[in-house]
């Protein structure tokens, strides 16, 4: 393969019978991806609970199952698939990658990886490189993220191979929440403990079958007391932290015990 | 031999809650429920495939007048009677206190109210909303000789911290038997709740056994025969509309007729229910004036239906309404978290579907929209009753 004759050879000769068949494939294959996203979207979108988050996994996976079938198809037609081809083309074009297209390439293989070993799925909670939301979408090249300030970031898949992804429901519909309250030292923290579960258990957010988990820190200013409990649905998480933190705000009111004044030197728990 | 033991078990039966068995519906008869629930789905809630049929379009429902004598409300009396030969058979191992926990539909608060007529037992009046917000003990009688009851527990607390420890406390008393013996009636929802909010122990509850179709045969049989006895007459034949016959053919469970196992099965066994829609059911085709020989029993439900998508705020206030067996209006803001008034317009939204109905300012979900209600919930995930 020394010459551009020796390339030339790596090719079939592409008549207007097999332009027309690689037009067929790649005209079904995008056909059958799109029809198949939308379908999938729409279904996942009237289901609830497991369901919604297994119908949401089957997008990227659908998906790349069409490409591999489709590649599949139109390889034969373009090149004379024998070993001796296959290495010589996937020579070069490792070259023209290696040297101009390596990020993009990276992020498509990631996505390949991605949808495999599915670090994140449609619908999970993650958390990037600092950006936390939820993934709208996983494409071939990038995720789509949508923030609680609505906005909408495209991260490329190949922040999987150096960065830490944190997925607070991975594929589920059990994602954990959070509600901080402050106390000045002077209280009774048994009562408090009581208050504030009976918080948890009273909100119409509350997923029953998980765990509920009231934690105290002490800290040079205070006691800082968590509630960690889990919202039916996933999408609740703010609306779910709001009610703990109003009503747990207004029952520690109730018992007397005061918040914490001094914020300097507090410490995440 | 199958009908001799069938109908040696008696109609009505309390059972510890663990042993209620749920009549279970035939393969045809499920397939074609989730046919027309796919059929629902796929048209987001329209009234796709909810026509009548052509000859049910001939009948007409029975008015209220003759539905007063054919089908009158439930007499609970047996059903106290029931209860009070099971806590004579359990005796001391009953505990001083039982739970007698119902669907909301099923009678409870009425049984227990029979039980406590029955044994001279003490009734307990509602407490008032004002002392449920402060965290009182909603109950707190004095121990006695007599026992006493509290037909409904769901009135006893409102879903808020403050509410849920008087609830507590009072729970806590009563099952140490530090206020003496009492029988308890209370939502299966609010059981629901409670059981895992406080941890109630099991085996201080148990529940009227489920009526299947045989039993649901049976009772229905007894009071079409009543009620020809009062106006001295024969008891009409009632033959279903699908197949012309009759459906309150007596026997066992395999001879009882598809269309009651069905409706036993629909309701989770629960008489209350099947009442409302064994009302609501039944057709004749006589001019208004005249009693016919022949009834009908309509095919379809005939049952309230939500909307293809159901936004997340009415779930949550079908889903309180069904933990405090129905609620005031003026309760409403201090269990859920929004305001009154979108609270009040999510609810008349579902009234004008029939799902809801409002007797007095008290909200509560309607018997004919219980069902599709309770399959919402549970299709989302929220905490469901047992039964």
């Amino acid at each position: 393969m020394d010459n551009a004759d020796d390339y030339s050879r790596l090719f079939n000769k592409l008549d207007t019978a097999a332009l027309v068949e690689l037009a067929l494939v790649a005209a079904g294959a995008i056909l059958l991806i799109v029809v198949s996203q939308k379908g999938l979207n729409w279904a996942a979108n009237r289901l609830h609970g497991q369901h919604h988050f297994r119908v949401f996994a089957l997008v990227p996976l659908v998906r790349l199952a069409i490409l591999i079938v489709a590649i599949s198809m139109a390889v034969p037609i373009v090149i004379d698939p024998s070993l001796q081809n296959m290495i010589a083309l996937l020579g070069a074009v490792g070259l023209a990658i290696g040297f101009a297209l390596k990020d993009y390439v990276s992020s498509l293989i990631a996505g390949v990886v991605a949808a495999v070993e599915m670090p994140y799925r449609p619908g999970d909670w993650v958390e990037i490189e600092g950006v936390y939301g939820e993934v709208t979408h996983v494409g071939m090249r990038t995720i789509e993220v949508v923030t609680p300030d609505d906005n909408l970031v495209s991260i490329p898949h190949l922040k999987i191979w150096n960065t830490p992804i944190s997925n607070a429901n991975n594929g589920g519909d059990s994602l954990q929440c959070v509600a901080d309250f402050y106390l000045h030292p002077d209280h009774d923290a048994a009562r408090v403990e009581e208050a504030l579960r009976d918080v948890a258990l009273t909100s119409p957010y509350l997923k029953f079958d998980r765990p509920i988990a009231v934690v105290a820190k002490e800290h040079p200013w205070g006691t800082q007391y968590k509630i960690r409990a889990y919202p039916v649905d996933p999408r609740q998480q703010f609306r779910f932290v709001t009610d703990l933190t109003l009503r747990g705000r207004a029952e520690l009111g109730r018992l007397g015990a005061r918040p914490a004044q001094t914020l300097a030197g507090m410490e995440g728990g | 031999m199958a009908q001799d033991e069938e109908r040696e078990r008696p109609l009505w039966e309390v059972v510890p809650l663990e042993e209620r068995e749920l009549p279970r519906a035939s393969q045809a008869s499920q397939a074609r429920r989730r046919w027309q629930a796919l059929g629902r789905w796929l048209t987001l809630g329209s009234e796709a495939g909810e026509e009548p049929a052509r000859d049910e379009a001939q009948l007409r429902r029975l008015p209220r007048v003759r539905l007063a004598n054919l089908a009158p409300p439930i007499d609970w009396q047996p059903g106290a009677r029931a209860l009070a030969h099971y806590l004579a058979e359990a005796g001391e191992s009953a505990g001083p206190v039982t739970l007698l926990v119902g669907a909301p539909a099923d009678g409870h608060a009425e049984l227990v109210e029979a039980w406590a007529r029955l044994n001279g037992a003490r009734l307990l009046p509602e407490p008032a909303a004002a002392a449920l917000l402060a965290g009182e003990m909603p109950w707190s009688p004095a121990p006695s000789a007599h026992a006493w009851a509290v037909p409904r527990l769901e009135r006893g607390f409102l879903r808020q911290a403050t509410s849920l420890a008087g609830l507590r406390n009072f729970l806590e008393a009563a099952l140490t038997g530090r206020l003496g013996r009492g029988v308890i009636g209370c939502d299966s929802w609010t059981w629901a709740y409670l059981q895992h909010a406080l941890a109630l122990p099991e085996s201080a509850a148990v529940t009227l056994q489920a009526f299947d179709g045989a039993r649901l045969t049976r009772y229905l049989a007894a009071t079409t025969r009543a009620a020809a006895a009062r106006t001295a007459g024969e008891p009409p034949a009632i033959l279903a509309v699908g197949s012309g016959e009759p459906v309150l053919a007596d026997g066992d469970e395999a001879s009882t007729s598809r269309e009651l196992r069905e409706l036993a099965a629909h309701c989770h066994g629960q008489l209350g229910l099947a009442w409302h829609y064994w009302r609501a059911r039944l057709c004749d085709e006589t001019p208004e004036g005249e009693a016919p020989d022949t009834l009908w029993l309509a095919e379809s439900l005939d049952e309230a239906t939500l909307p293809g998508e159901v936004g997340e705020e009415s779930v949550l206030l079908l889903h309180t309404l069904l933990l405090h067996g129905g609620l005031d209006e003026a309760l409403l803001p201090e269990v859920l978290p929004f305001s009154h008034a979108r609270a009040l317009s999510g609810l008349r939204q579902l009234q004008r579907r029939g799902v809801v109905s409002c007797d007095a300012g008290r909200w509560r979900v309607a018997p004919l929209g219980y069902m599709s209600v309770r399959r919402l919930l549970e299709e989302r995930t929220y905490l469901v009753d047992a039964l």
